[in-house]
């Protein structure tokens, strides 16, 4: 799964997530993205999944883009554990996505196909997500 | 057929007019360029989008104002919003019909290549090409024909035939397109390899319980003690 090999520190904070995607936000490296419509966090795990459910759909066929990177580490305290003694140690990794991300990109399968794939890889990630294509001809 | 749209001149600008104007259908834009003074203008969207909407192609425009003045303009930028797609302002550029410009024109790939047959992924680098050609002259697309590339071969710009009256600023050595080998192959072994691991977890999950139970232990008698000390 993604995470970072090295950080120059182990723990950060929370923080909030304002405003839209400011870049990221159009499909630049394939023909067919999936973009985030709602802000949230995707956790390695998820990444991982949606990934696994797109290349399996598109088989051989299909090169795929990972827009996102969980470089921001969660910390959690341990169940059973008295208050205190200081903040838990790192439990997994998320990418924090804005609304307008483009998370995945796919490039070398037909309209349908890509449809279908990132409509199943939308379906392993905790944000509503919407189908786009490069020349915007699936926009209503 | 030339295309005409009509326009409002926009005596004032800033954030909040240009979200007024959008409330009421209309798309905030700028006309420049030939050494004369930029105008803000209106567009209403719908006709903007019902006449050019998402085409990529630069096309010429006319520009009809309240005066029935006409200014030949071609599109030289569009803002889209990014979750709706709405044009949220545009930039005019004004030309003339025998100037030369440079413009960027999409770059359409034809046919199956060979080497995707045989199992390859094509990949298109280049998108669009910069192409300096007179106004009147622009082409709506540059079709390239990739049936005879195979397995790991790719297509260059200096490859294309492109028209004589065009003069390409893309460099010759840039690559079009490509047929690459398919890396799924080796993600699927990949995943195999994961699941193999996983399974050999959950064979050696009873040493980790009783590891688990050894160190539950002294916690258990930490517990124990900890009424005695009070």
């Amino acid at each position: 799964m993604l995470m970072p090999s090295r950080t120059k520190y182990r723990k950060q904070h929370r923080g909030r997530t304002r405003g839209k995607a400011k870049g990221g936000n159009v499909v630049a490296f394939g023909e067919y993205g999936l973009q985030a419509m709602k802000p949230g966090r995707i956790t390695s795990a998820q990444i991982e999944a949606a990934r696994i459910a797109l290349t399996r759909y598109v088989k051989r066929g299909g090169k795929v883009w990972i827009r996102i990177y969980p470089d921001k580490p969660i910390t959690s305290t341990p169940a059973e554990t008295r208050m205190g003694k200081g903040k838990g140690p790192v439990e997994y990794w998320v990418a924090v996505v804005k609304p307008g991300r483009v998370m995945f990109e796919l490039e070398g399968v037909d309209r349908d196909v890509a449809r279908d794939a990132l409509r199943l890889a939308g379906h392993k990630l905790p944000v509503p997500t919407r189908f786009v294509a490069r020349d915007r001809s699936e926009s209503t | 057929m030339a295309i005409t749209l009509k326009v409002e001149n926009r005596e004032r600008i800033g954030t909040r007019e240009a979200k007024r104007h959008r409330r009421q259908g209309l798309v905030p834009a700028i006309v420049y360029g030939r050494e004369a003074e930029q105008l803000s203008i209106t567009v209403r969207e719908q006709e903007f989008m019902d006449k050019i909407g998402y085409s990529p192609s630069t096309k010429m425009i006319s520009l009809l104002d309240k005066s029935k003045k006409k200014t030949q303009v071609i599109v030289k930028d569009v803002q889209w919003h990014m979750l709706t797609d709405r044009p949220m302002h545009i930039d005019f550029l004004r030309v003339s019909a025998d100037q030369r410009i440079t413009v960027p024109v999409i770059l359409v790939l034809e046919g199956t290549p060979e080497g995707v047959t045989m199992g390859g992924v094509l990949e298109q680098v280049l998108r669009d090409l910069e192409l300096e050609v007179k106004v009147s002259d622009i082409p709506e697309k540059i079709s390239v024909d990739v049936t005879e590339l195979g397995l790991g071969d790719s297509l260059h710009v200096g490859d294309l035939s492109l028209p004589e009256e065009v003069l390409c600023h893309t460099p010759e050595d840039s690559v079009v397109a490509t047929v690459v080998a398919p890396s799924v192959v080796v993600e699927e072994e990949k995943e195999e390899e994961e699941e193999e691991i996983l399974e050999g977890v959950v064979e050696g999950e009873e040493p980790a319980e009783v590891e688990e139970g050894e160190e539950e232990e002294p916690s258990e008698k930490e517990a124990e003690e900890t009424p005695e000390e009070d």
